[in-house]
Formats: C-alpha cells, sequence, structure tokens
C-alpha cells in the first residue's frame, strides 16, 4: 500500500469517527435521547376544561418540574384525558393527590401542578388521579366580567 | 408540447440512469477503494467550508433569535430556538446546498470532461463496467458524505451558538443546554434531519452524475450541464425540503 492511499484511508477514518463522536455528543448532551426505555411512571387526568394544555407541557410540585404531558384526547364523556409522565419511579405521589391546570403568568404556557395529599397509599403506573381542577379560561373571564358590568350599567 | 415530450423523455433517462448505478453494486476490493478514495476527495474535502459556514449560521441564528425572545422576555429558550431549527431545517438544506455548490459542479464537469474525450467509450471498448468503476463509487460517496457533513454542521452551530451565548450575550451554560436538551428529540429532531440529508445527498449525485453523463458534447454543452447540475439541485432541494416537512408534520 502506497503512502498516498494510506492519508486518504486515514482521513476519510477520521472523518467518519468525528461524525461518530459527534452524533454521539449530540444525542447525550444536545438533544433528549427518547431512544432510551422510559424509566418513569405515567399517571391519567381526566379535565373538564384543557384550556390549551399541550404535550411535552411540563408537570410541577412546588414548582419544580418532574415530569412532562405525554398526550391529550378526548374521552366519551367529552373530557380532556391527559396522560402525565413521571420522570422518576422515586417520586411517589399520595392516592389523594390533586391536579390543576395554571398558567405562567397571564398568557403564558400551561402546565400541570400536583398537589400531593395525604393518604398511605401510593399512584402506582397507569392509575387515575381523582381530584383535578380545569384550567381557567380568560376569555370566559372577560366574558363574565362584561356580563356583570353590563347588568350594573342598566340599572339606573 | 414537444418540449414537454422532450422533459418527460429526459426524466425518464435520468432514472433509468440511476437504477444503471446503482445496480452497478462494486464486486472487487478495487471499487471500494474507490469509494474510500471518492469520500476523501468530496467529503473530507468539503469539511472545512461545513464547519466555518456551520459556526457562522450558529452564531447569527443565535444573535437573532435572541433579539426576538429578549422582547417576550424569554431568552432563556434561545438554546432550544437555535438547535431546532438547525437540527430540523438549516443543518441538512445548508449543508445541500453548499454541497451542491461545491461538489455538484465537481461532479458535473468531471463526467462530463471524460464523456466528451471519450473516455466512457474506451472503457467500454476494454470491457470495463464504468457504472461500476466510475459511477457508483461517486454516487455512493456522496450519499455517504452529504449525512456525516450534516452532522458535524449541526455540531460547529451548536457550540458556536454555545460560545455566543456565554461569552457575548450572558446566557449561563445551565440554562442554555437545558433550553437545548428539553426541546430538540433525537429520534424525533436530529434524525429528522439526518434523513433530509440522505435524501439531498441522493438528489445532488444523481443530478450532477446525470447532467455530466448526458452533457452535450461541446464548449458551451459542458459549461450548461455544470450549471444545470448547481441550479436545479439546489431547486430540488429547496422543494423536497418542503413536501418532506409537510409530511413529516401530518404523517409522523
Amino acid at each position: 500500500m502506497n503512502k498516498e492511499s494510506r492519508i486518504v484511508n486515514a482521513g476519510v477514518g477520521a472523518l467518519l469517527l468525528l461524525a461518530c463522536v459527534s452524533t454521539l455528543f449530540i444525542a447525550f448532551f444536545a438533544s433528549t435521547p427518547d431512544w432510551k426505555e422510559y424509566q418513569g411512571y405515567g399517571l391519567y387526568a381526566n379535565f373538564d376544561e384543557a384550556a390549551g394544555l399541550k404535550a411535552r407541557a411540563p408537570i410541577r410540585i412546588a414548582g419544580v418540574q418532574v415530569g412532562e404531558v405525554e398526550s391529550v384526547s378526548l374521552t366519551d364523556h367529552y373530557q380532556a384525558r391527559v396522560k402525565l409522565r413521571i420522570n422518576s419511579k422515586e417520586i411517589f405521589l399520595p392516592k389523594d393527590t390533586s391536579a390543576h391546570i395554571f398558567t405562567e403568568g397571564l398568557l403564558g404556557v400551561r402546565y400541570i401542578a400536583l398537589f400531593p395529599g395525604y393518604d398511605d397509599t401510593n399512584l402506582v403506573n397507569d392509575d387515575e388521579i381523582g381530584h383535578t381542577s380545569s384550567g381557567f379560561v380568560l376569555e370566559n373571564l372577560i366574558g363574565q366580567v362584561m356580563v356583570s358590568a353590563g347588568l350594573n350599567g342598566n340599572d339606573d | 408540447m414537444s418540449n414537454f415530450v422532450t422533459t418527460l423523455v429526459r426524466f425518464g433517462e435520468s432514472f433509468r440512469f440511476l437504477l444503471r448505478i446503482l445496480g452497478a453494486f462494486p464486486r472487487r476490493r478495487e471499487h471500494f477503494r474507490s469509494v474510500v478514495r471518492q469520500i476523501y476527495a468530496l467529503g473530507n474535502q468539503t469539511l472545512l467550508i461545513i464547519l466555518v459556514a456551520g459556526g457562522f449560521i450558529g452564531m447569527v441564528i443565535t444573535l437573532q433569535g435572541y433579539m426576538s425572545l429578549e422582547q417576550y422576555g424569554a431568552s432563556s429558550e434561545i438554546g432550544g430556538l437555535t438547535a431546532y431549527s438547525i437540527y430540523r431545517e438549516l443543518g441538512p438544506v445548508v449543508t445541500g446546498l453548499l454541497f451542491a455548490g461545491r461538489v455538484g459542479s465537481l461532479l458535473a464537469s468531471e463526467v462530463g470532461l471524460m464523456q466528451i474525450n471519450q473516455q466512457f467509450t474506451c472503457l467500454e471498448m476494454m470491457a470495463i463496467n464504468a457504472n461500476r468503476l466510475v459511477l457508483f463509487p461517486r454516487m455512493m460517496a456522496v450519499i455517504i458524505s452529504v449525512p456525516v457533513l450534516n452532522i458535524l454542521f449541526c455540531l460547529s452551530s451548536v457550540l458556536s451558538s454555545y460560545l455566543i451565548c456565554t461569552k457575548a450575550l450572558g446566557v449561563s451554560a445551565g440554562v442554555y443546554w437545558n433550553s437545548l436538551e428539553y426541546s430538540t428529540l433525537f429520534m424525533g429532531d436530529v434524525l429528522h434531519g439526518v434523513t433530509k440529508s440522505f435524501i439531498f445527498g441522493s438528489i445532488i449525485g444523481w443530478v450532477a452524475l446525470y447532467q455530466g453523463m448526458y452533457t452535450e458534447k461541446t464548449r458551451i454543452g459542458l459549461a450548461k450541464a455544470t450549471t444545470t447540475a448547481v441550479v436545479s439541485s439546489s431547486l430540488y432541494i429547496l422543494a423536497i425540503d418542503y413536501v418532506f416537512t409537510a409530511l413529516a408534520r401530518s404523517f409522523l
């Protein structure tokens, strides 16, 4: 094998190796590795009003992110069925935990806040959260304010 | 009308040409060596321009994105914005365009000159399969190089964006990586881009080799073939990019 083709082979080898290393870097440090087997567990919650909650919205306990929303779908009773993914099996949630849809700021993105209860037994995989409260819709609130202001205006 | 028929004929011709190339899978060790040599000539030699372009594009996206996000008080999302747009769109498209400019013109003129000098006729006279010796290694080298270069482009832009964020804009490293990791998925976003660049690579190789192989055997013909190779593969890249993104949005 002559010298030139050794250089060529080394160059191509280096390029492919560099590509492999950068793929690994991107996979582990610069993106979420979603091919891995999922470590945590899943829960369901039904809400009367999802109010713009979307998949991948954060789930928080006391403001700390513990998971994310996997999907939002419609049930037979016209409720919003939200699948929650809790990131770690180490996070134990009592049976009487309640779920609320909150908003970051007045117009920010929706997220789910969990308030752990005091029950002795914990929720396990695919359990349903019983106590929920819906997201608030700003337009409804404005509508109510307008109606009550209108009624007051008609009095005189 | 006859124009339309001519277009149709050329399209069918180019498709049969592609099948002929892909059917000429290498049999001997020299053919595989020739693939490696072509990857060196086409991929390694394009590395510098890809890395530099990636660095500058990463920096400019970061700077522009930061100025817009700052108005909404969301400047902590800068890492996610940059990486998302680069992994999904800018990485594959810009890599494809640069590669079409540098390698598409090179291939078209090289193969076109071989055709004009009747080197393919000579090979045929010696009963050497030109597809196997000349065309397949070049096609394969392009198809392998473009996704590899796309990954390196993405890495270069993410790292340069990171440097701009931490050194110039005062975003902390933890905030940057956190938003970047949160908003991009490996299978969903990075591999979406890699698939695209694979398609773009095939398009570049196909168009350039076809234009070179079927060039008019005149001085102007070769010039036209080189120009057409770059122009039409760039246009195909942009059009297919839209179609692929739209399809991926509705089906995946």
